[in-house]
C-alpha cells in the first residue's frame, strides 16, 4: 500500500504491536495507524476509508465487520486524529515479520497510546510492557509530560499501587 | 514448545507465582512469528467456542438457562 501510494506511512499499534514486546494472548484484530492524509473527509468532517477500502478490493479483501479482512485476520485502518499517534508513527520501529518488513510502535509510545485511551485492557498492557523490561522509563516518562498525560499516568499508578 | 513438569506436593504459592512469572518472560521472548501463531491458535478456540457461547447468550437472555449455585 505504501509502494502504491495509498498511504504515505503506516505503524502497527495496539494489541498485535504489544505481543511483538509481550508474551501473546488473544486478540481478534490487527490495528493499522495512518495518517488522515489517507482517507477522504467530507464537508462535514466525516471521515471515509473508501480510498484503502476500493484499493484492497481490488486484490479481494472485502470490508467486514469495522475493518477489512485479510488473510483471516481483521485489520482494522485507523486514521490518527491524537498528537501521540502522530509522534509515534513518527518513531515506529522498523521490525521483521518472516521475510518482510514492517512498522510497529515502539513500546514507550505504544504504552502512552495505551494510557491515553484508557480501557481497562489498555492499562493492563501498560503494565506488562513496564514489567516487560524492554521500555526506557526515562523516554516513557518524558512522552507522557510531552504529551499531558501526567494525570493519566498518576491515576494508573495509585489504581494498581505501582512503584514510581 | 516443551512443557516443564512440576511435582505440586513440592511447590510453594511463591514457586507457583514464580514459574507463571518464568513462562511469561519464556512467551515474550519467542520470535514475533511464533507469537502471532500462537495468537492464530488462540483464535482458532475462541471461535470453536463461539456457538456455545451465543447459545449460553440466548439462553441466559431467554430465562432458560439452568445455574444453581450450592450453598450449604
Amino acid at each position: 500500500m505504501q509502494s502504491d501510494g495509498v498511504v504515505e506511512s503506516y505503524a502497527i499499534g495496539g494489541g498485535i504491536a504489544a505481543i511483538y514486546y509481550i508474551e501473546p494472548y488473544l486478540t481478534d484484530d490487527l490495528d493499522v495507524f495512518i495518517p488522515v492524509s489517507a482517507v477522504a473527509v467530507g464537508k462535514a468532517g466525516l471521515i471515509s476509508l473508501e480510498p484503502i477500502y476500493s484499493y484492497l478490493a481490488k486484490f479481494g479483501y472485502r470490508a467486514s465487520k469495522e475493518g477489512v479482512l485479510i488473510e483471516d485476520w481483521l485489520v482494522q485502518f485507523i486514521p490518527i486524529f491524537e498528537d501521540i499517534q502522530a509522534d509515534a508513527l513518527v518513531h515506529a520501529r522498523t521490525v521483521m515479520y518472516g521475510e518482510a518488513e514492517t512498522k510497529i510502535f515502539s513500546p514507550e509510545y505504544l504504552a502512552a497510546e495505551l494510557l491515553r485511551s484508557g480501557r481497562g485492557k489498555d492499562q493492563v498492557r501498560v503494565i506488562a510492557l513496564i514489567e516487560s523490561g524492554k521500555m526506557e522509563m526515562n523516554l516513557f516518562r518524558e512522552i507522557l509530560k510531552r504529551h499531558g498525560l501526567d494525570d493519566k499516568w498518576n491515576g494508573l499508578v495509585k489504581k494498581f499501587e505501582l512503584e514510581e | 514448545m516443551e512443557r516443564e513438569e512440576f511435582d505440586l506436593s513440592k511447590m510453594t504459592v511463591q514457586d507457583l507465582f514464580g514459574a507463571k512469572e518464568a513462562r511469561r518472560k519464556r512467551l515474550a521472548n519467542l520470535p514475533f512469528e511464533e507469537k502471532i501463531e500462537i495468537v492464530r491458535k488462540l483464535q482458532g478456540m475462541s471461535r470453536a467456542l463461539k456457538p456455545l457461547r451465543e447459545a449460553n447468550t440466548v439462553k441466559s437472555a431467554s430465562g432458560d438457562a439452568k445455574m444453581r449455585i450450592k450453598t450449604k
